[in-house]
């Protein structure tokens, strides 16, 4: 998911502070678990920031 | 038609719909914001920060926490409870009143109706003005501060991994701190959670173990009345924990599903705005007493009846194996769990009227026990319109056979390894 | 509530969880509704008379982060668009999230009913440094467009002056062609088995087509009195079943 190295990496591996762009939503994630995903801002190819990984991940959905 | 959707959703057309959307909206928004730069982050970001964090989230929430105890218990249970029910009703209003009607009512089952022992001022309109009103009042108020500054939505991911241990994700943690305040305001607010097994498993934690803010204060002033009050209120916290986590463990694996991971979003938090709290204490206090004085007037009414009728000793026999054996409670503890079937913080109060005739062992079974209960009327009813009536049934019918079986257990562990000091 | 089943006099607020929607009910009818600040507390339809109208009935939806509808208190504000008869629907958006409130937009502006777009909380998004340019906005979209503050009480009155000459707009987007297609075969299909007296088919297609279980609900419930020999079903439905068993497009 890194942009410059073209790495897949998944989100709970990306270090704080990274932006990242979404490669994929992956086959496990529940299809309702996905729309919601996408409401909050999430898609494939775009772009978002990880701002904490303990104890959940947080996430920031860059704005355009 | 319903063919041409079985295929639509295999074919995953609504997230490709759904997409579009999405970029439709970025395209459009993008054309007509403009940002300015932000040297620093906002006061309000860094905080929200804070409060997640891995390492402060945890001492600012204790810290909350023990806040909101000081406020509610020891303020609002305690001095204003204090102030209320000694000074103002049992001191000046209920012998006024009472003299008031002994004068003017010839008829004295009327008479006792309203001031006797079951009487629906004495008992029911004191309960739940003195009693109950100063506790919910200061609990919603704390609520609704914690809510307009954007807390709550964090305490779902503190509680998150918690949670998981009982089959629920972070987000149930919602339902449940308002079910300290009210578990049938509770109850209706399990909608927000997604799956219905989160729901089922939810109302029935609300229900069992719970306690709503009335009860937690008449538990907390009863056993604070006891000397031993420090250590009485820790181990039934400590209980009350536990028989949660237990319970919640045992529902997990009994009924069946998936536990879906917590997403959700966390709005900027804010100093809280005086006006919207005070507006929405206000709305839910409205909202609260005209759901409880009709509910504790009714409860009242039945005790009056079940007395009257001559039906209470006997209930008070039929109940003194099971109150008396099992739990080690006096007998007349009976007619506390009849008013515990109806709200079981009527049905502490029952024992907290008793309190000085009853040993710390005794006191702390029969919290115990009825703060297992169903928590009342109002909140079955409402069991019933989120889960249907037979799952409300079965929910009670696990629940009030457990309260006592789990009184019953610590009646004989207490009385056979605690020596109190 | 409504004497006249015809009569539409119901003005339905909608939007994203947490914009604001009870407050600005609170400011619109004086009714109480139980605000906060963390999404979701709104689980139920609330339903008061408007102040500014009172022919008018205004309703507190639960919010919904996306359509079609996952969860209960997303089918009720689903149900509630598909049961009551609306003279209008109010968008509560998040101004500091415009992206997002624009997402819901698009679909609603699919539903043939006049709509108005109000920005709430544009006083945050003020101070994060976002500024929003209504007039562009409210002329791509084609309807009014409001900055409000609800909780302050700014913008009510513009707010409530815009409803009256509200109009339906124009679909926000159009799809991808394929799906076009299968969304104006399913809306021809609905029109005419089991139309919706102030929905329009286009909006109801595409919310069945998403997977709305509300929406498939009524259709289903619609048809049974209509039900028709196999030669009555149109050719565009066996046309829009073999589309929509395809691969999905890249």
């Amino acid at each position: 998911m890194s942009p410059k190295h073209e790495a897949r990496l998944p989100l709970a591996f990306i270090s704080l502070g990274t932006e990242v762009r979404l490669a994929g939503f992956g086959d496990e994630i529940d299809p309702l678990q996905r729309e919601q995903l996408t409401a909050y801002g999430l898609a494939e190819s775009r772009s978002l920031t990880v701002l904490q990984q303990r104890p959940m991940t947080v996430i920031n959905p860059a704005i355009k | 038609m319903r063919r041409l959707a079985g295929e639509n959703a295999e074919g995953d057309l609504p997230a490709l719909l759904a997409r579009e959307r999405t970029e439709a909206a970025d395209t459009l928004s993008a054309s007509v914001i403009q940002r300015a730069p932000r040297s620093s982050p906002l006061l309000a970001q860094r905080v929200g920060q804070y409060v997640v964090h891995p390492a402060w989230g945890m001492p600012i929430l204790l810290a909350m926490l023990y806040l909101v105890y000081q406020f509610v218990g020891v303020f609002g249970a305690t001095v204003l409870v204090g102030l209320l029910e000694k000074d103002l009703f049992e001191g000046i209003l209920n012998p006024a009143f009472t003299d008031f009607v002994t004068a003017a009512v010839n008829i004295p089952f009327i008479a006792e109706l309203l001031v006797g022992q079951y009487g629906l001022w004495t008992m029911g309109m004191t309960y739940a003005l003195a009693l109950i009103l100063p506790i919910v009042t200061t609990f919603f108020l704390a609520f609704g501060v914690l809510e307009d500054s954007g807390y709550l939505p964090r305490l779902t991911v503190i509680a998150n991994r918690l949670f998981a241990l009982i089959g629920l994700n972070g987000r149930a943690v919602l339902p449940m701190v308002l079910g300290l305040g009210c578990v049938t305001m509770a109850t209706l607010t399990t909608r927000i959670l997604h799956s219905p097994r989160e729901r089922m498993i939810t109302i029935f934690l609300l229900a069992l173990a719970i306690p709503c803010s009335a009860q937690l204060g008449v538990v907390l002033g009863m056993l604070g009345g006891v000397s031993f009050s420090a250590v009485l209120i820790w181990a039934l916290a400590m209980v009350l924990v536990l028989v949660l986590l237990l319970s919640g463990l045992l529902a997990a694996r009994l009924i069946p599903g998936r536990r879906i991971p917590l997403v959700t979003e966390l709005p900027p938090m804010r100093l809280p705005i005086l006006g919207n709290v005070l507006k929405k204490t206000g709305g839910r206090l409205k909202w609260y007493l005209l759901e409880v004085i009709p509910l504790f007037l009714l409860g009242t009414f039945i005790m009056f009846a079940l007395d009257k009728l001559g039906a209470l000793p006997a209930i008070i026999r039929a109940g003194e194996p099971l109150v008396s054996g099992w739990l080690g409670l006096p007998p007349e503890a009976s007619a506390a769990f009849v008013m515990g079937f109806l709200r079981r913080d009527f049905g502490a109060t029952g024992l907290f009227a008793m309190a000085h005739t009853l040993s710390p062992v005794q006191a702390v079974v029969g919290m115990i026990t009825i703060t297992l209960f169903i928590p009342c009327f109002a909140s079955l009813m409402m069991m019933v319109k989120e889960q249907g009536l037979k799952i409300a049934l079965t929910m009670v019918a696990v629940i009030v056979p457990f309260a006592f079986l789990v009184g019953g257990l610590f009646n004989i562990a207490l009385r056979a390894l605690w020596v109190p000091a | 509530m409504n004497a006249d089943l015809s009569v539409t006099n119901a003005i339905l607020l909608v939007g994203q969880p947490n914009v604001g929607k009870s407050v600005l009910f609170h400011r619109l009818t004086g009714a109480y509704v139980n605000v906060s600040n963390y999404p979701g507390t709104t689980v139920e339809v609330t339903r008061a008379n408007a102040r500014f109208d009172h022919q008018a009935v205004l309703l507190d939806t639960p919010g919904i982060l996306a359509l079609p509808a996952r969860s209960d208190d997303e089918r009720a504000t689903v149900r509630a668009l598909l049961e009551e008869h609306t003279r209008c629907l109010v968008q509560v958006g998040d101004a500091k999230n415009l992206r997002r409130t624009l997402t819901l937009t698009a679909l609603l502006t699919d539903l043939g009913l006049p709509l108005v777009l109000a920005l709430n909380m544009h006083d945050e998004a003020a101070a994060r440094g976002v500024t929003v340019d209504i007039p562009a906005l409210a002329k791509e979209l084609g309807i009014p467009v409001l900055a409000t503050v609800a909780t302050g009480g700014s913008g009510i009155a513009e707010l409530t002056g815009s409803l009256p000459d509200a109009r339906a707009p124009e679909a926000m987007l159009r799809y991808d062609s394929d799906f076009e297609t299968d969304i104006a075969a399913t809306a021809a299909a609905i029109a005419r088995l089991a139309p919706h007296p102030h929905l329009a088919a286009r909006g109801l297609a595409i919310l069945f087509l998403g997977g709305d279980p509300e929406v498939a609900g009524w259709l289903a419930e619609r048809r049974r009195p209509l039900r028709r020999p196999r030669s009555f079903a149109p050719a565009g439905w066996r046309e829009c079943r073999r589309r929509s068993a395809s691969p999905p497009c890249p």
